[in-house]
């Protein structure tokens, strides 16, 4: 993968680093820094005025966060697009009475895309991506309604038990799952939350929506919310966390879709000071990503792929680590890494990714609208992927550099993202850049993708 | 999630001296290494839950290179703590939070209701951590012995003929592998202390200072930290406004954490 490759060239000169600084002397530190004493021993004192309020419990005031970023993308064929896009993000919880809030998260958005004309019905959005009444009820029980982000699974490259994340998404530029869960609409639902000691029991429902056009619910220009897409059929669930220590993380939950069933699980555990473990899985009684996804096609694809199977009981997982390296190989530095196996079992075994890959004439609208329904989904083409991270913090001052990568064995395609994170300013600004690139054949679960390379370069403030 | 590691350590480190602020019983001082750390351990623990607000300022040098805010709120458990962190500044973070529930760690963020875990090294780095917010209770988790005693110099470069301890660890979920900890002879207050890797390397260097009366006794209100690796960066953390609280253990779960409200 030429994402852990440029880990593994990241991490070398920074190995050799840490030998050649070699250990600071303990004298060193027999007198504590000047730095926060009295003014008359000649340093800077922790001004009384710079403290938060004795007895304040500040409340958090809306977050207001303006983006301007510019896009590159680059077609398998050559062609060559790029694009314009400002962004203006408020999000905060506003308290009403000591018992009732209200949470928010909305964004206006505005892009131009190189060489057409912006027309405000079509390159003008507002996402309302929460809006929803916060009620604490009593101690320990809590409700909320309206349209909330409720985001579930441990893993970080592909969560089976993020039930709702199914066409959630407003923008798709970046394929790292942390960037997608920011881009996601919420869920029209009424969720609530028990407390039962140390444990904690979620339930909610999610009603169907059944808006479309230009309805104010569905897709209306502009202000559309786009409920017929987070809200597609109705659901009820159920989420309980038993108190399992204080190392042990459980989580079991249970799905009622449309009358389907589902059950799910998340467990994590640390091992030690560097290494954390997770795993979660989801069984629902649903079709096949085929199934669902691809309406037409030859009979001759449609038997190849099982498009045409009824509903059955489809296992998702994702298993896997991060680990921090230790001090005796990176010093201070911040370095962490994470591999996964995910498992799709809706997803495409190595002899239907074949039989996607040959398709062709009349068939190839449907393979792709195949294709573009997994995207959608938010769900793996393919049975079996991997999946890796390297994250290095506070690379060069504060900035961050993080590169991930998915590889399919079955058909060696995948993907590969790098980015760099600059903050200024006091930390209120942020400058930052991507890169990614699909590889592997042009037919292939990640080398199909139309859009084979992309850079981008952001700048960020936050009120 | 974008709040960097060192604020991210600095804050949890936060906790662990708020885990000092707690109420001080006047106990007489031990002789023994047991007593010491024990009289030491009950001026850093608090014997009730309650929340402060945390200050943290980082310097390369003398130059203030960033600032945090926090409000902390601990939670008094089967004599350890359970700590939940509310990042106030800068505004990049504000909202999210860091939950520390025993040796599980969590960082939440807000704007994507992700929860993400982490491993207790990433807690570990620069020039603070949460090891003392996690085993504040230091004879729980190390097993001391009495080195001595030495004259060394506090926060306030003042000279205290202090007991000098030595902690090792009793199992490998500890934050340090070792401890050298000074301890105020004439007070039993803690003055210094000196954390170290299993690989033997120095991880930081702390100066507790500003003893004030907080919470119905005198405690240290400020923390100076010096990076093991680098002497340079060094992070000062002030502590104001300690309220008790009475915390439900459910607050510190994972799957409590997008309803949270400060």
């Amino acid at each position: 993968m030429q994402g852990s490759r440029a880990a593994l060239f990241c991490l070398v000169p920074m190995l050799a680093a840490s030998v050649v600084a070699g250990p600071v002397r303990a004298d060193e530190y027999d007198l504590p820094p000047d730095v926060g004493l009295a003014p008359e021993m000649g340093v800077a004192a922790a001004s009384e005025a710079d403290l938060p309020a004795p007895d304040a419990a500040p409340e958090a005031p809306g977050t207001l966060t303006v983006e301007a970023r510019l896009l590159r993308a680059e077609t398998r064929d050559g062609t060559e697009t790029g694009s314009f896009r400002a962004t203006a993000q408020w999000m905060g919880h506003r308290s009403v009475s000591p018992d009732l809030g209200l949470r928010y998260n909305l964004r206006v958005r505005a892009t131009q895309v190189q060489h057409e004309d912006f027309a405000v019905r079509e390159d003008l959005r507002l996402d309302v991506q929460e809006l929803a009444l916060h009620w604490q009820a009593r101690p320990g029980l809590a409700f909320d309604i309206g349209r909330v982000n409720l985001r579930n699974g441990v893993a970080q490259g592909y969560n089976p038990t993020d039930w709702f994340k199914a066409d959630s998404l407003v923008i798709s530029d970046s394929a790292d799952p942390g960037d997608r869960r920011l881009e996601r609409l919420g869920t029209l639902m009424l969720a609530g939350q028990l407390s039962l000691g140390a444990d904690l029991l979620s339930f909610g429902y999610r009603p169907r929506i059944s808006a479309s056009g230009d309805d104010l619910l569905a897709g209306q220009d502009v202000v559309g919310l786009n409920l017929h897409r987070t809200n597609p059929s109705e659901a009820v669930f159920l989420k309980y966390a038993p108190d399992t220590g204080d190392n042990l993380n459980l989580t079991v939950s249970a799905l009622v879709e449309d009358g389907d069933p589902g059950l799910g699980m998340e467990v994590s555990a640390a091992v030690g000071q560097s290494l954390v473990l997770y795993a979660e899985g989801f069984a629902q009684r649903r079709r096949s990503l085929a199934g669902e996804g691809m309406a037409g096609g030859s009979a001759a694809l449609r038997d190849a792929l099982g498009a045409d199977a009824g509903k059955g009981w489809q296992a998702q997982a994702a298993l896997g680590g991060s680990w921090a390296l230790p001090s005796a190989l990176v010093g201070q530095r911040d370095i962490s890494l994470a591999l996964e196996y995910h498992y799709n079992g809706a997803g495409l075994s190595e002899a239907r990714l074949d039989a996607l890959a040959l398709a062709s004439g009349a068939d190839l609208a449907a393979a792709g609208a195949l294709r573009g329904y997994a995207a959608r989904q938010q769900e793996p083409l393919a049975r079996e992927q991997v999946f890796a991270r390297m994250a290095w913090n506070d690379l060069w001052k504060d900035a961050d550099l993080s590169v991930l990568a998915f590889y399919v064995p079955a058909d060696h395609s995948g993907l590969w993202q790098a980015s760099i994170a600059m903050p200024f300013h006091d930390d209120k600004a942020e400058l930052s850049l991507r890169a990614s690139r699909s590889f592997g054949d042009s037919a292939s679960a990640y080398g199909a993708n139309p859009v084979e390379t992309t850079a981008q370069i952001a700048v960020r403030y936050t009120f | 999630m974008t709040l960097d590691r060192r604020s991210f350590t600095q804050l949890l480190f936060g906790g662990a001296v708020l885990a000092g602020m707690g109420a001080m019983p006047r106990m007489a001082l031990a002789v023994d290494a047991g007593g010491i750390l024990a009289h030491a351990d009950a001026i850093r623990n608090p014997q009730s839950s309650f929340m402060v607000n945390v200050d943290l300022k980082n310097y390369e040098g003398s130059a203030l290179t960033g600032q945090t805010q926090v409000t902390t709120l601990s939670r008094r458990a089967g004599g350890q703590f359970q700590t939940l962190v509310h990042i106030n500044a800068p505004s990049a973070d504000r909202g999210k939070l860091l939950l520390r529930n025993g040796n599980s760690l969590w960082m939440f963020d807000p704007a994507s209701q992700a929860s993400v875990r982490i491993s207790a090294r990433q807690r570990l780095l620069g020039n603070a951590s949460n090891g003392d917010v996690v085993s504040s209770n230091l004879m729980g988790d190390y097993t001391p012995t009495l080195a001595g005693e030495e004259a060394v110099a506090d926060g306030d470069k003042k000279t205290r003929d202090c007991y000098k301890l030595d902690l090792k660890s009793r199992d490998k979920s500890t934050p340090y592998s070792s401890i050298e900890f000074w301890v105020d002879k004439a007070s039993g207050r803690p003055v210094k202390g000196k954390y170290y890797a299993g690989s033997g390397k120095l991880l930081k260097v702390s100066w507790y200072r500003k003893f004030a009366n907080q919470m119905g006794a005198s405690r240290p209100t400020e923390v100076v930290i010096a990076d093991g690796f680098d002497p340079n960066k060094i992070t000062v953390m002030t502590m104001k406004g300690f309220q008790g609280r009475d915390l439900p253990e459910s607050m510190f779960r994972k799957e409590a954490l997008a309803g949270f409200r400060l």
